[in-house]
């Protein structure tokens, strides 16, 4: 490279990444997935726009041909190998292990029915959504693939913003895109080796170097980089050594697989998954490699694709059309479909169904990859990243609509009811927990003596003053759901002989028999919630019952 | 009096490692007062019937002691004996880890472990002068057999006296690292982690409260990471003596082993006396 050509690739670079972080950031605030905003920076740098107002500029900042093009390229392909490295890190294959039903259905359906709802139309009608010609096979693989396919870290986000990611539904959601993530980059290193044995007597070579390589990274691999792993964090210096290693292990092994026909790629994400399965891995080294790849590399991987495509020109509004709705259709479909059979109620599937929905990065990596491998044209890949960012953005609002109408009771906001919030003059232990019982013992379908009793015997057992101010009578009973009734002396009482400070609220909590892990979930979500600075003044001041309800309901 | 155990199995080799299982036997039987099952696997002459009477009269068993003889392959002749027997707990010695193919394959004792219909209590470390466990740590479950198995295990400790008494919590959030990917920061994770501990450790408190114990009694202790491994590290960092740990109901399969999780990381590595509680 000459002087003038170094000068200009460091100053794109600088450019790109300041553009692409910037968007990103913009996006981030708005709470939007930060990709969306790379991709935007990288169409406005591009010949879209950049290129259409400028030419000449654009030109030469960012050529497509010469030295300063090859670097770049160059760096772009890094950046993909890194991307695939952390998204290996991802694969919880023990979380995938131990999942029940519910997870397989919702990930197999998820995966099959938009395969085929992908497949089948590219297949029989691929000239009219311009594969070329007698590609028609890959071409139509490809596309299954690519709508079967799911984006991790989008969904993690949407999970985490929706404070889903730690429930039933989170962890299922999690798994399921695991295993389509997982699925979809052997599926498509399959495609993609097909392409470069270049004849049909080839593809079974080639599946069978996949699997050749899978067995010997599983059965050798994993055990050694098991054993290599705690002893490089312990031995060497924290985090470099270990950073070091997994990005030679991943860049290795992408060079094993490219000189063998399948795809850089696939060695890479796959080191990912085996160094992310061993448990010596710290969670404090995956959140520094994802810190790493997310705002250096990333970035520039996605607003490169800006740089290269025009999307204007490649827009292709009925291609667009339909690749969304079967996108949407088959993996909504698929996944609702598999969580139903798992045994999740309508919404709950629905909510799933549409968790599952988002591409994002992951959609977009594999389009770009199969652009560059001729499987598909310019108008197909904008087709593609267009669905990837319509389905991340989609995908809160409609989770939200269906999370909507499950009621579970699982959390104190369902359970906490205004109209069993009570504000008493009584001063006596027994009277108020009477009280209380009389308000929940008709609803919850159990006779008033034998709450009471079972009430106060777990109050023989131990004190239920767990924080001054707070009582917190409670007992399990055979109840379908658990129930909540609050009483406010805003005067204070002594519950009794035992407790110094005064009781202004006591709280009855009668919870199923056979959810015990749930009965300490909401014991310790009251302390929670009621263990805030000045709540329990805040608490008695009010006399609006639904302030107090949504006491509750804020921090749940 | 109530006692969690009233039919015991033991066993038994003629390894010192047996003999100290034998001590150990004979002091959980005055603490349970369980009627005591030795299991030998081999063929029953005068001889061994002779070494095995000379081990039992080394002990002091404060109730009742019957040999049974089995045949056949040891893990599977002990399991199934144990079911026959209705036993209630079985004791074994193991190692603490098994090399190679045997890790994957499975050992005589990592066998029974999987496979005993009852809790089996696995000493890597027996002594034949105890006087009571003086670190135990229970890796808390919450379901109905996680709660039996925390009731066991505060038997053991109001007998024993230990030094340290905690019950520890394991927790993870899937996906969590990938949220740093789309424009997370480590704070925000981090806040969560923290949250989550906090509300774990509440849940521990109320769970130990629950089952009798008063706060001073029991430590408690949430470790966030990979589920079934981090109790495993804990139990070796803090030198404990008795690790108890619940079995779920899903039965482990062979895809288990490969990629491990959970007690699948027991079967790796135990990393002291444990009871496995099923």
């Amino acid at each position: 490279m000459s002087h003038n050509e170094i000068v200009i690739f460091l100053v794109a670079i600088s450019i790109m990444l300041f553009f692409a972080r910037f968007l990103g950031e913009v996006f981030s605030k708005l709470k939007q997935p930060a990709i969306i905003g790379e991709i935007i920076a990288g169409i406005l740098l591009g010949p879209t726009v950049f290129g259409n107002l400028m030419p000449e500029l654009q030109g030469t900042l960012f050529p497509q041909s010469g030295n300063v093009s090859l670097v770049m390229n160059g760096i772009v392909q890094l950046a993909v190998i890194m991307l695939l490295i952390v998204s290996g890190l991802e694969v919880n294959l023990a979380l995938i292990a131990k999942q029940g039903k519910t997870a397989v259905y919702t990930s197999t359906l998820g995966m099959v029915i938009p395969f085929v709802t992908g497949f089948i139309p590219f297949y029989f009608f691929s000239d009219a959504f311009g594969a070329h010609d007698g590609d028609n096979l890959i071409f139509a693989l490809f596309m299954g693939t690519a709508l079967s396919i799911s984006a991790l870290p989008v969904i993690a986000r949407t999970l985490m913003d929706m404070n889903l990611l730690k429930s039933e539904i989170g962890v299922i959601i999690i798994a399921s895109a695991i295993v389509n993530d997982l699925f979809g980059w052997i599926f498509f290193s399959i495609i993609i080796g097909m392409i470069s044995s270049g004849g049909s007597a080839n593809y079974l070579t080639q599946i069978g170097g996949i699997f050749l390589f899978l067995a010997v990274l599983f059965f050798i691999g994993k055990p050694v980089i098991d054993r290599l792993v705690p002893r490089i964090q312990k031995n060497y210096s924290y985090p470099g050594s270990i950073l070091s290693f997994i990005f030679i292990a991943g860049i290795t092994a992408a060079a094993i697989t490219e000189a063998a026909g399948i795809h850089a790629i696939f060695g890479a994400f796959m080191i990912g998954v085996v160094v992310g399965d061993s448990s010596h891995l710290k969670e404090e080294t995956r959140e520094i490699i994802h810190q790493f790849v997310t705002n250096i590399f990333a970035p520039l991987f996605f607003i490169s694709i800006g740089l290269k495509v025009d999307f204007v020109a490649s827009f292709n509004p009925l291609l667009v059309s339909i690749v969304l709705v079967l996108a949407i259709a088959g993996k909504v479909i698929g996944s609702g479909l598999g969580a139903r059979l798992g045994g999740m109620s309508h919404p709950e599937a629905m909510t799933i169904g549409f968790g599952m929905n988002s591409r994002g990065a992951m959609e977009i990596i594999l389009g770009i990859l199969a652009l560059q491998a001729g499987i598909i044209n310019e108008e197909v890949f904008v087709a593609l990243v267009v669905m990837a960012l319509v389905t991340s953005l989609v995908s809160a609002p409609m989770m939200s609509i269906f999370l909507a109408r499950i009621k579970k009771f699982e959390n104190l906001s369902q359970i906490i009811d205004p109209g069993l919030i009570i504000f008493t003059a009584q001063a006596e232990k027994t009277a108020i927990i009477k009280e209380l019982v009389g308000a929940v013992s008709a609803q919850a379908g159990v006779s008033s003596g034998k709450m009471y009793q079972e009430v106060m015997q777990r109050e023989a057992a131990f004190a239920p003053v767990i924080i001054p101010g707070l009582a917190l009578p409670h007992a399990k009973l055979d109840v379908k759901r658990p129930w909540i009734a609050i009483s406010v002396n805003p005067k204070g009482y002594i519950y009794s002989e035992e407790t110094v400070e005064p009781v202004y609220l006591t709280i009855l909590l009668i919870s199923p028999k056979d959810k015990p892990e749930l009965h300490l979930n909401l014991l310790a979500g009251i302390v929670g919630a009621v263990g805030e600075e000045d709540a329990i003044s805040r608490l008695t001041e009010t006399t609006d019952k639904a302030a107090i309800a949504a006491h509750f309901k804020d921090r749940t | 009096m109530y006692s969690s155990f009233s039919k015991a199995g033991l066993a038994v080799t003629f390894s010192p490692t047996g003999k100290m299982l034998l001590s150990e036997a004979a002091r959980l039987q005055a603490l349970f007062g369980f009627k005591l099952y030795l299991l030998h696997v081999g063929e029953k002459d005068e001889v061994t019937r002779q070494r095995l009477e000379h081990l039992v009269e080394e002990n002091i068993f404060p109730k009742e002691v019957e040999i049974v003889w089995l045949e056949g392959e040891p893990a599977k002749a002990i399991v199934k004996k144990s079911k026959e027997l209705e036993l209630d707990l079985l004791i074994i010695g193991a190692l603490e880890k098994e090399k190679g193919l045997k890790n994957i394959m499975g050992s005589v004792a990592r066998n029974i472990m999987r496979n005993c219909h009852c809790p089996v209590l696995i000493f890597t470390k027996p002594e034949s002068e105890r006087f009571g466990f003086n670190n135990i740590v229970v890796s808390v479950c919450y379901d109905g057999k996680g709660e039996e198995a925390a009731r066991v295990a505060i038997e053991i400790a109001r007998h024993d006296h230990p030094a340290d008494f905690t019950f520890i919590k394991e927790i993870n959030v899937p996906g969590l690292p990938s949220v740093v990917f789309d424009s997370g920061s480590t704070y925000e994770t981090g806040s969560m982690k923290k949250e989550l501990i906090g509300l774990e450790k509440q849940k521990i408190k109320f769970f130990g409260l629950e089952l009798g114990l008063q706060e001073d009694e029991f430590q408690n202790e949430v470790l966030y990471g990979v589920e079934g491994w981090e109790c495993l590290n804990y139990a070796s960092e803090t030198n404990a003596d008795l690790l108890v740990v619940t079995m779920g109901e899903r039965k482990l399969s062979f895809i288990d082993r490969i990629f491990a999780h959970d007690l699948e990381f027991l079967f790796e590595r135990i990393p002291t006396n444990t009871l496995l509680y099923k």
